[in-house]
């Protein structure tokens, strides 16, 4: 799914400010820095030993105490009272997982809804709603049974027809979700979010607690798939609550919270009592959706919140600080962020003028001066994935080669550039890209003007109007190749926003996803791997990285690789 | 000729003028006709931006899209869409939260239909602190506002702020810049609610170089301190910082840049090395390699990044002279990397400077608290073995 996490959406990367900084949030390395006051009455000649110093911090105190006078979002602030854990994080886009296909709304809804498998904090397969599943037909055939007296928050018998029913949602041909190629292995389902076939064709059968799946090629990755947030169990006439808890209305849930309110940039959740695994540790949670515009890393010294996300630019400084450094945390996500082409339309149908900007541009000199010491991106594949020798052992980039940028550019018809058509690099505010910008306009002669966008008015627009060349983080659905490779390039998938298609990469990437046999599936992947390296319809830039908060005693906090805090796994050491 | 002759025909003449500047942008964008852009609202309110236009098309989209002064990318934001007649419509976006004063955007709007994109003509808009009655002198390059004072305070205030532009513009060999806006609040609610809700309590000043502007706070009894001077030197010094590094690749680390300005605002003040030295000793310093990115927020540790980042400045200059310390900060301009670019200026990478800073105060390399593995929490008994193997 895409992931606005990468990076924190509290601090802008460094590469790109947001272009309007003085709005909100400096960019973590701007120059637009504040310049410390003295204290009253202070002047330099003033401070001239150990002694004055001493009433230097003295006076600090009191200066802070005399100015800070608490303003609506000092008070908003406030810890609630009534929550027994406090995390900083987003509002969901929609209160539906069919619907979503960001994060920030996954995050939220995968605590709400239950999926047949969940991702542990290790990203390890476990059952949820199943309660055992077998493979059948050498990987053709998928039977899920799902746990005995299993139900929804309202108590109502939660069966396989309820995923069935939940899964046909995704791939309504009316309103298919944007995550619909999740569901592309089932016999059927593709063509059926087409438009084409019927719903009884799918092979997905319900009986009882019994769920079977035929799929159209052995898919033995598919209890990962499972887990996906967007195949979560919902409850029927979740429609009518997709705007969340707000204005009475109850959301019933199939998963470990039940959210209770949305208001004031407030979400509380409430255990549910019904949970299968029995409710959760933590009885209360409150999510702080708006803290006021304050930094972070106030949010949690001030105790308002336990857990929050926080940038690269200030765990720099934390390492190194004794009280909030042994609450610093860090993972590296299974995210990538990339730039893509729409394949579709000039210039970029052309793969001459792709492999023009792949090697126009230093793409392991951006990542090096990114700083925070990353490995330089050569798969669009993140590192912590088998994906035929991506994680630096292989190189899937072009090399950087100006003058053949050139010439490749001249063969797709723009010598020099000339008749190039002006082509915005539309972003979000993170990433490198003016620099890429810069690098193409020094090395090809192309005017590129960078435009940014909201989060979300960027991704509906490159589900709707895809641009020439954009930038988006992809993290992954579950922790397997084909949740990059299959999910972001095969023909067709509804991820695949640059409608890059090629045979194939197509049959590459069903053979490596039908075998078992690891040697074999990592010599297919990395034969696909090598077409995207030539055809470049997309280019990595930058590996997902994560840094967060947790309080002291707050165990189970981890963030899994696919970017998830499973709340359910939260509970205090000392209570 | 008579003179009524002469007016009407140089009023034929304008008319045939507005005329042509009406048709041939028609012409020339197919099918949407803009109207004037539109914007209001000043400090503390909500800015709408709006436009009219005609087009015989329905628009798939109306964006706007607005840009400061000192660059960057270009913002796009979904805009509002109504009818309003026949082939009329009006586009609006409003724009809340906390907007900085002196905020000024080039802005316009673009109208997206079957036909392709069209963009309508460019439009300004500046958010002014409407709160308080300002005065302003200009100079030369700068221009001083303050709102506190007499004619002689902002004399000296403009005389201060010139002089430290040339120089600090001299020594990173910056050429002309564009005029700063110098905005001088005298109370300090009225001072942080410009600066927004994230402002620290012990923040005296802020610089946005991309909109060319300052901000300083200098209470009443303050106008005939040593504060002025410090103040206007230190931003001043951020502005000019910035000028001599922008680049678009990265940005110099940020103790870097502090340490600059706090050395051409006040020097390695006896305060400052109390600080670190008392942090040297009691092992509480930092290390630069934490200082590059954000500094700490609450007062004292911020107090001593400032006082690190001035002392590693000092003992930069110490070791390898000025000239060198301005190689190192223009270096950056060409998107060099900071292991690069210290190499370059010293003959050996930035740890290797960052450990001998730390030697030359008698401190050992601190080691990190972090970050640390999270402790695991319950996970329901079912997991002790997954589904599969359950079913053999």
């Amino acid at each position: 799914m895409t992931d606005p996490h990468a990076p924190d959406p509290h601090a802008p990367d460094p590469h790109e400010p947001d272009p309007n900084a003085p709005e909100g949030t400096r960019a973590p390395s701007s120059p637009a820095e504040p310049l410390a006051q003295p204290p009253r009455g202070w002047s330099r000649r003033t401070i001239l030993g150990t002694a004055l110093l001493i009433a230097f911090f003295v006076a600090v105190g009191l200066f802070a105490a005399w100015t800070v006078t608490p303003g609506p979002d000092e008070e908003a602030l406030a810890r609630p009272t009534d929550a027994d854990v406090v995390i900083a994080g987003g509002a969901p886009l929609a209160w539906d997982p069919a619907v979503i296909a960001d994060g920030i709304s996954a995050q939220v809804l995968a605590q709400v809804y239950e999926g047949l498998t969940v991702l542990d904090a290790g990203s390890e397969v476990r059952p949820a709603l199943a309660e055992s599943w077998r493979l059948e037909d050498g990987g053709r055939r998928l039977v899920f049974e799902l746990r005995e007296g299993a139900a929804f928050s309202d108590g109502s018998p939660l069966t396989a027809a309820d995923v069935r029913r939940s899964w046909l949602r995704v791939i309504d041909p009316s309103a298919p979700s944007p995550l619909s190629s999740v569901l592309d292995d089932v016999r059927g389902a593709a063509a059926y979010a087409r438009g084409e076939g019927s719903a009884d064709a799918i092979g997905l059968r319900a009986d009882g607690q019994t769920l079977t799946l035929e799929f159209e090629r052995p898919a033995s990755f598919f209890t990962a798939v499972a887990a996906v947030p967007t195949l979560a169990v919902v409850p029927p006439g979740i429609e009518t609550s997709s705007r969340g808890p707000q204005g009475g209305v109850e959301i019933v849930a199939s998963g470990p919270y039940v959210p209770v309110e949305q208001a004031s940039g407030r979400i509380r959740l409430q255990a549910n009592d019904r949970y299968w695994a029995g409710p959760p540790a933590i009885d209360r949670i409150t999510i702080v959706t708006d803290d006021g515009g304050r930094s972070s890393v106030d949010v949690f010294e001030d105790g308002a919140v336990d857990w929050t996300d926080i940038s690269p630019a200030d765990a720099s400084w934390i390492r190194y600080d004794r009280r909030l450094g042994p609450q610093l945390r860090h993972i590296e996500e299974m995210a990538v962020q990339y730039l893509g082409f729409d394949t579709t339309e000039p210039p970029f149908d052309d793969p001459a003028a792709r492999r023009a900007v792949a090697m126009a541009v230093d793409w392991r000199r951006l990542a090096r001066l990114d700083g925070e010491g990353d490995p330089a991106p050569t798969s669009i594949v993140p590192p912590g994935i088998s994906a035929g020798g991506a994680g630096g052992a292989a190189d899937y980039l072009l090399p950087y080669d100006p003058e053949a940028a050139r010439a490749e550019l001249a063969a797709a018809g723009f010598p020099g550039g000339v008749g190039f058509p002006a082509v915005p690099l539309t972003t979000y505010g993170v990433g490198p890209a003016s620099a890429i910008a810069a690098e193409l306009e020094r090395e090809l002669g192309l005017a590129v003007t960078v435009e940014s966008r909201p989060f979300d008015e960027h991704s509906a627009l490159l589900a709707a109007d895809t641009p020439a060349m954009w930038t988006l983080s992809w993290s992954a659905d579950y922790p397997h190749a084909n949740s990059f490779l299959g999910l972001l390039l095969r023909s067709g998938s509804s991820a695949n926003m640059g409608g890059w298609s090629d045979v194939e990469y197509d049959g590459l990437i069903d053979a490596a996803a039908a075998t078992d046999d690891a040697t074999a599936q990592e010599r297919l992947y990395h034969e696909a791997q090598s077409i995207v390296r030539e055809q470049a319809p997309v280019i990595p830039l930058d590996y997902g990285s994560r840094w967060w908060l947790s309080r002291e005693g707050l165990r189970g906090a981890q963030v899994s690789g696919v970017g998830i805090q499973r709340h359910a796994d939260l509970a205090w050491a000392d209570r | 000729m008579s003179s009524a002759r002469a007016v009407g025909l140089r009023a034929l003449l304008l008319a045939a003028a507005l005329l042509l500047a009406v048709l041939l942008p028609a012409a020339a964008e197919a099918d949407v006709v803009f109207g004037q852009p539109q914007a209001e609202g000043s400090f503390g309110e909500t800015v709408a931006f709006s436009t009219t236009f005609r087009t015989s098309q329905r628009p798939l989209r109306v964006e706007l899209l607005t840009r400061l002064p000192g660059g960057g990318a270009e913002r796009v934001e979904l805009a509002a869409v109504e009818p309003t007649g026949a082939e009329g419509w009006r586009a609006a976006v409003y724009r809340g939260g906390h907007i900085v004063p002196n905020t000024n955007w080039q802005f316009r709007f673009r109208v997206v239909t079957e036909d392709g994109s069209f963009t309508g003509p460019l439009g300004q808009h500046a958010v002014r602190d409407e709160r308080l009655e300002w005065r302003v002198l200009q100079g030369e390059h700068v221009n001083v506002w303050w709102h506190e004072g007499g004619e002689d305070f902002g004399r000296r205030a403009l005389d201060i702020a010139e002089a430290a532009l040339t120089s600090a513009s001299d020594l990173l060999g910056v050429g002309q810049l564009a005029p700063v806006d110098f905005f001088i609040y005298a109370d300090t609610r009225e001072f942080r609610e410009a600066m927004g809700p994230a402002t620290r309590e012990n923040v005296g000043g802020q610089a946005h170089p991309a909109i060319h502007t300052l901000f300083g706070l200098i209470e009443p009894r303050q106008i005939r301190s040593d504060w002025i001077e410090e103040l206007i030197r230190h931003e001043l010094a951020h502005l000019v910082f910035h000028e001599a590094v922008d680049n678009p690749y990265q940005y110099p680390p940020r103790w870097l840049n502090e340490g600059l300005a706090v050395y051409l605002s006040r020097g390695y003040s006896e305060g400052d090395r109390a600080l670190v030295r008392g942090a040297a000793g009691g092992g509480t310093i930092m290390p630069l390699e934490g200082l590059v990115g954000n500094f700490p927020t609450r007062a004292t540790r911020s107090s001593l990044a400032y006082a690190e980042s001035v002392s590693a400045v000092d003992f930069f200059v110490q070791t390898y002279g000025e000239p060198r310390l301005v190689d190192l900060i223009t270096s950056f301009a060409d998107g060099t990397g900071i292991d690069e670019a210290f190499v370059a200026a010293t003959g050996d990478d930035f740890a290797a400077f960052d450990a001998a800073w730390l030697s030359s105060l008698g401190a050992r390399p601190p080691e990190p608290y972090g970050p640390r593995e999270v402790e695991p929490g319950p996970v329901p008994d079912a997991w002790a073995t997954n589904g599969e193997a359950l079913l053999g």
